[in-house]
């Protein structure tokens, strides 16, 4: 609880006023940068004069704003250097509310953190929560994460405790994202802390800082969760959608494989015309060219028709199909490449009955020969196999950067920590659906070879 | 618009009296016994079988509660109004149980305070609330074996059987307001132990002299605290 005082900087005389409650052990002055004892009669403890400028801050003492439902005041300020390369520094800023006590806004280089003291963490030692693969606090798994030391390198404001520079304090990091565990051992006691990683954005809003001194960062967090929601959505659609497609694949593969109508062969001697009975019309028709070479292929005409009426014609340098009634040319198609030894015709006759495809030699002299095959009820793969394919990537996509989040994460980390059974369970899924995959993607492939 | 404004603005004068009277009513439904103040004559609600101590509304006596009489030990000091998530006699629930504040304690260790509340539970049990500076317990006073002979060897942050000393203090008592289920002496100081169990388990041991209170119970969300009629 708070009570209200005013005092004088006990080494410039400067006036200084206290905003932060009864607990309250250190006021820095905002002048001479003096660290004042508020426990013995304002004693000078120690001066941060002569700390080098330090980075602006976003954040700046008195500022208010309401944060986890919380009106906030920021009444301090402490600014750690960690011990080991690549010397990370990151600021604490102390809260205030009269209702609600203390909490700290960590900054770290645009990345927000909000903590609060926790008092339901399990009687553990130092070392013990090191060894532990999870500590379940208030029915939450943690992890250890990380272990450093740091020293304190600038305080500002008010303190709950009394913080001199160089002040050495060893930090243990559990995660949970986007919550995690924060374990500070100073020399007198361990405490813990909860605490959760905020958007920026809301954070900066809560407290008004001006655009022009707001930092975002898109660097990796340990406790910034990975949100890709809209990507993990479509991966989920993507796994249903696959299961049904396949089904569907599987389903039309069996019904839509094809069934032979006719099969001949024809040379540059003769015209050959051909008669065939269309028995259904389900999925499409096909006629299938093979040559032993591309002048073979590209020396013969094609003319299919109905009842005397031309349906279709084929050569190597155009296609036509033709309104049977008129029989005027209805469109125009492209034909095969000049340098192809096979062609393929997918045609979608309407009607069933009897159809001619004639097949004449354009040079007589040129020796040549086709191998002509005509199925019925023939499904295209085509752009089943293309959704498919695209399914599949929407699908592996998330599981990929999901993964990709998995493993720095796993980089980052200053602990060892052994793998629990629900990660195995997690691998083992994860197992599955790659194998899955991959048997899907063996059949694709040896459906469309 | 003007119109809509005027319709709004009754509505909530409406409301607030509304929430008052029922705020009131509950009160009222509450009180146990009545009693006349010793010293101005002025009614004295009691609303909790087991009080013995009583703050007069109108002259701010303190009245001692001794089986059917009552007696006056003085004119208590005024508490200087802070922000509080509680309000005597505004009912709250805390984890889906109702809690009725009837007093509170107030206790300063030298440049700030923290306040005990006796809350009024459900089947009339006796509640206390501890509040500092946004730490909040809730705790019961019960008989707790506790795991060393004497509360004055303790020291923070050492193991206790199965306890650690989170915590050892002291406070002075500054004042009171309501009604207590304990007699309470103004200015004398209190010695307090906070033992963890963990997992937010909490036993406070309260030592004068040789006189020795437990209490059990555990850390709360302040959050979690809501008043019932917000």
């Amino acid at each position: 609880m708070s009570q209200k005082y005013s005092l004088k900087c006990t080494k410039c005389a400067a006036p200084l006023s206290l905003l932060g409650g009864g607990r309250v052990q250190t006021v820095t002055c905002s002048y001479c940068k003096s660290v004042l004892d508020l426990n013995d009669n304002y004693k000078v403890l120690s001066n941060f004069r002569n700390v080098k400028a330090l980075q602006q801050l976003p954040f700046e003492l008195g500022m208010k704003g309401k944060l986890k439902e919380v009106e906030y005041t920021i009444i301090g300020r402490v600014t750690y250097r960690e011990n080991e390369f690549p010397h990370t520094e990151w600021s604490d800023f102390l809260l205030f509310s009269s209702l609600y006590g203390y909490a700290w806004l960590t900054y770290e280089g645009g990345n927000l953190i909000y903590s609060k003291r926790n008092r339901t963490f399990p009687n553990l030692g130092w070392n013990e929560i090191a060894n532990q693969s999870v500590v379940v606090v208030d029915g939450e798994d943690y992890e250890p994460y990380d272990y450093y030391k740091a020293k304190i390198i600038y305080v500002e404001g008010e303190l709950t405790w009394v913080a001199k520079k160089n002040d050495e304090i060893q930090f243990l990091d559990l995660i949970a994202p986007p919550f995690g565990m924060s374990v500070e051992n100073n020399e007198n006691e361990i405490e813990h802390y909860k605490t959760e990683f905020l958007d920026s954005k809301m954070v900066y809003d809560a407290f008004t800082v001006p655009e022009n001194k707001r930092e975002y960062s898109n660097a990796f967090h340990p406790l910034k969760p990975f949100n890709r929601p809209w990507l993990k959505a479509l991966s989920s659609v993507a796994l249903w959608a696959l299961m049904i497609v396949a089904l569907l694949f599987i389903g039309m593969f069996f019904d839509g494989s094809g069934k032979n109508l006719t099969y001949f062969s024809v040379d540059n001697k003769q015209r050959v015309n051909e008669v065939f009975t269309l028995k259904s019309n389900r999925y499409l028709s096909t006629i299938q060219l093979k040559a032993p070479n591309k002048k073979s292929l590209n020396n013969f005409n094609i003319k299919l028709k109905k009842d005397g009426q031309t349906l279709f014609t084929l050569n190597q340098s155009n296609a036509y199909t033709f309104d049977p009634v008129t029989q005027k040319v209805k469109e125009k198609l492209n034909s095969w490449d000049k340098d192809a030894k096979e062609a393929m015709v997918y045609l979608h006759l309407e009607e069933r009955g009897l159809y001619q495809i004639s097949i004449s030699p354009i040079d007589r002299d040129l020796s040549s020969s086709l191998v002509v095959n005509i199925e019925e009820k023939k499904m295209r793969m085509n752009y089943i196999v293309l959704f498919m394919i695209f399914l599949l990537f929407a699908l592996v996509i998330y599981r990929l950067m999901s993964w990709k989040y998995a493993h720095k994460l796993d980089e980052e980390r200053g602990l060892y920590v052994s793998y629990s059974d629900s990660k195995i369970e997690t691998a083992w899924g994860n197992l599955s659906m790659w194998f899955f995959i991959f048997v899907l993607v063996i059949i694709i492939l040896s459906i469309n070879s | 618009m003007q119109e809509n404004c005027k319709i709004n603005r009754k509505f909530i004068i409406y409301f607030r009296v509304k929430k008052e009277e029922v705020i009131e009513a509950l009160y009222k439904a509450d009180i146990i016994k009545t009693l006349n103040c010793p010293q101005c004559g002025d009614v004295l609600d009691i609303h909790f079988k087991w009080t013995k101590l009583t703050q007069c509304p109108s002259c701010k006596s303190s009245i001692f509660l001794e089986d059917a009489s009552v007696k006056l030990i003085g004119e208590s000091s005024v508490l200087s109004p802070e922000p509080s998530l509680l309000k005597i006699h505004d009912p709250i629930t805390i984890e889906n149980k109702n809690y009725l504040p009837l007093g509170k304690i107030r206790y300063s260790y030298g440049r700030g305070f923290w306040e005990e509340w006796f809350l009024k539970g459900e089947k009339n049990r006796e509640f206390w609330l501890s509040i500092d500076e946004g730490d909040f317990a809730l705790q019961e006073r019960v008989a707790v074996s506790l795991p060393f002979k004497s509360p004055r060897i303790v020291k923070a942050g050492k193991s206790y059987g199965l306890y650690v000393a989170t915590e050892v203090g002291k406070g002075v008592c500054v004042g009171f307001e309501g009604e207590l289920p304990l007699p309470i002496q103004i200015d004398q100081t209190y010695h307090y132990i906070h033992l963890s169990r963990g997992g937010g388990e909490l036993v406070t041991v309260e030592f004068i002299d040789d006189k020795i209170e437990t209490f059990n119970g555990k850390w709360i969300d302040p959050l979690s605290i809501k008043r019932v009629y917000s």
